[in-house]
């Protein structure tokens, strides 16, 4: 009888015992497949991430060659071109007995295609870092900028700066570069006749607000979000630590919010 | 017979364990300290449970200093292990506590050191629970040194309590039934000193495999 009891009481704690084996066994499964769950969500961000950043590389390294090509292609029509032609009138300068006028009309062309030559390349300069950026900071850059576009009569922009922006030449140049982008954009792709640009304080640092009026575009489009201004703009965005939403539509022009 | 055929593997496997940790640790300079002094202490105490048994002595209080020896080791291991404040601060709330409440329990009476004491059993291992599941929770994302011997430590915790617990019934019964339990737990510590090898071939033995393939 009291062996029928102990082999009872004996089975009642095997199995006891056994019931929480098999919940620890499903608690170091459970954690065993968090575990795998999390690292490969893990893995997928960083992979993610790496591709993202692959493709701002490749649009940092295109948008460079293609700005390298712009530049030889201005060296070689403005400055070369116009070298060249002074170089002739230069050794026409060495043919025996030229009349005065003949002199004269030589050095004047000589002088004149020096000039613009001179012109030209101040010009190049000015593309490559604007002065104004360098001597009198943001707004001043921004300004020059909006009067070169409004040169053009066919644009009216509305620049409003509501803070004063301490000087960073390195941050201001990306700032410069990339309300130059839009710029571009508008007056090219959208067809914009207004342009309102804003610049606020944040928390964190500083905000610009960009709109116009333009045709605008569909921002689902994967032609779009992959553009090479688009991406060149959030290469610039990411590297100061900003960030940048655009919106658009169809007809309805577009806005750009990007914090710096 | 065959309960000395599961004592004594248990026994084989933990003093293998001890020198392969302890080659590791002072010959590779790989491993923990407090894992070291871990399976020392279980080497001791195993060794000294089996001597007294063999001398006809009673070692109920061997059991006791188990218990509560494990628990400060074990809680040790983990704070080593955690890089957070907060779980470092718990490992010492549960160190304090289980010295705190063995100081007291023991001066309440000494008699209790020579007896099998239900809460002190439940206590350490309620408490060596808790520590698993905090180290659990931090290698969700990190590598996995110590998840074997963890997952081993929690299973043999939660499967021998039940055995520990009814240490004071089974005592007085035959010897058909008193040492079924016992057999059971052997098994049990011989599945959790695996795993503690297992966790050395995959942590150290193998990491040194990997250095010498890419070398």
């Amino acid at each position: 009888m009291a062996l029928d009891y102990e082999k009872e009481v004996v089975t009642v704690i095997v199995c006891i015992s056994m019931f929480f084996m098999t919940i620890a066994i499903l608690l170091v499964v459970f954690f065993y497949l968090s575990r795998k769950k999390l690292i490969h969500k893990e893995l997928e961000k960083k992979n993610l991430e790496i591709e993202m950043q692959n493709e701002l590389i490749k649009a940092v390294i295109v948008t460079q060659e293609e700005e390298r090509k712009r530049i030889a292609q201005d060296l070689h029509d403005d400055i070369s071109s116009k070298l060249n032609v002074v170089g002739l009138n230069g050794h026409l300068l060495k043919t025996p007995n030229l009349l005065p006028h003949e002199l004269e009309e030589i050095t004047n062309n000589i002088i004149t295609l020096n000039n613009k030559a001179l012109e030209n390349s101040r010009k190049i300069a000015h593309n490559l870092l604007p002065p104004v950026l360098e001597k009198f900071g943001l707004e001043a850059g921004i300004r020059e900028l909006c009067l070169e576009f409004e040169s053009g009569k066919t644009l009216i922009i509305d620049f409003i700066q509501e803070t004063i922006i301490e000087q960073d030449l390195n941050r201001d140049l990306h700032v410069f570069r990339i309300l130059q982008e839009l710029l571009n954009n508008s007056v090219r792709h959208g067809k914009a006749s207004k342009v309102k640009i804003k610049i606020d304080k944040t928390k964190e640092g500083y905000c610009c607000h960009y709109h116009d009026n333009g045709v605008g575009f569909d921002v689902n489009k994967a032609t779009h979000q992959k553009g090479l201004g688009t991406k060149n703009m959030a290469s610039r965005v990411q590297y100061l630590n900003g960030e940048l939403i655009i919106n658009s539509a169809v007809g309805e022009g577009i806005t750009v919010y990007f914090t710096f | 017979m065959i309960d000395d055929v599961l004592i004594y593997t248990g026994y084989g496997i933990l003093v293998l364990n001890l020198i392969l940790y302890s080659i590791s640790f002072f010959f590779k300079k790989k491993g923990n300290a407090f894992f070291i002094a871990y399976l020392f202490f279980c080497t001791a105490m195993q060794f000294s449970m089996e001597l007294m048994y063999l001398l006809g002595k009673e070692n109920l209080f061997l059991g006791n200093t188990f218990f509560i020896g494990q628990v400060i080791i074990i809680s040790l291991f983990y704070k080593s292990q955690f890089s957070l404040p907060f779980k470092k601060k718990l490992c010492n709330w549960i160190l304090g506590v289980n010295i705190l409440y063995a100081i007291l329990f023991f001066s309440y009476d000494f008699q209790f050191v020579f007896q099998t004491n239900l809460s002190i059993i439940t206590l350490s291992s309620l408490s060596i629970l808790i520590l698993i599941y905090a180290f659990f929770y931090s290698k969700l994302t990190r590598n996995k040194e110590y998840f074997n011997f963890s997952m081993g430590l929690l299973m043999y915790v939660c499967a021998s309590e039940v055995i520990y617990l009814s240490a004071n019934i089974t005592n007085s019964w035959s010897n058909e039934y008193k040492f079924f339990t016992w057999r059971i737990n052997s098994l049990l510590i011989i599945i959790y000193y695996l795993l503690i090898w297992y966790e050395w071939k995959v942590s150290f033995a193998q990491k040194k495999a990997q250095l010498q393939k890419t070398s």
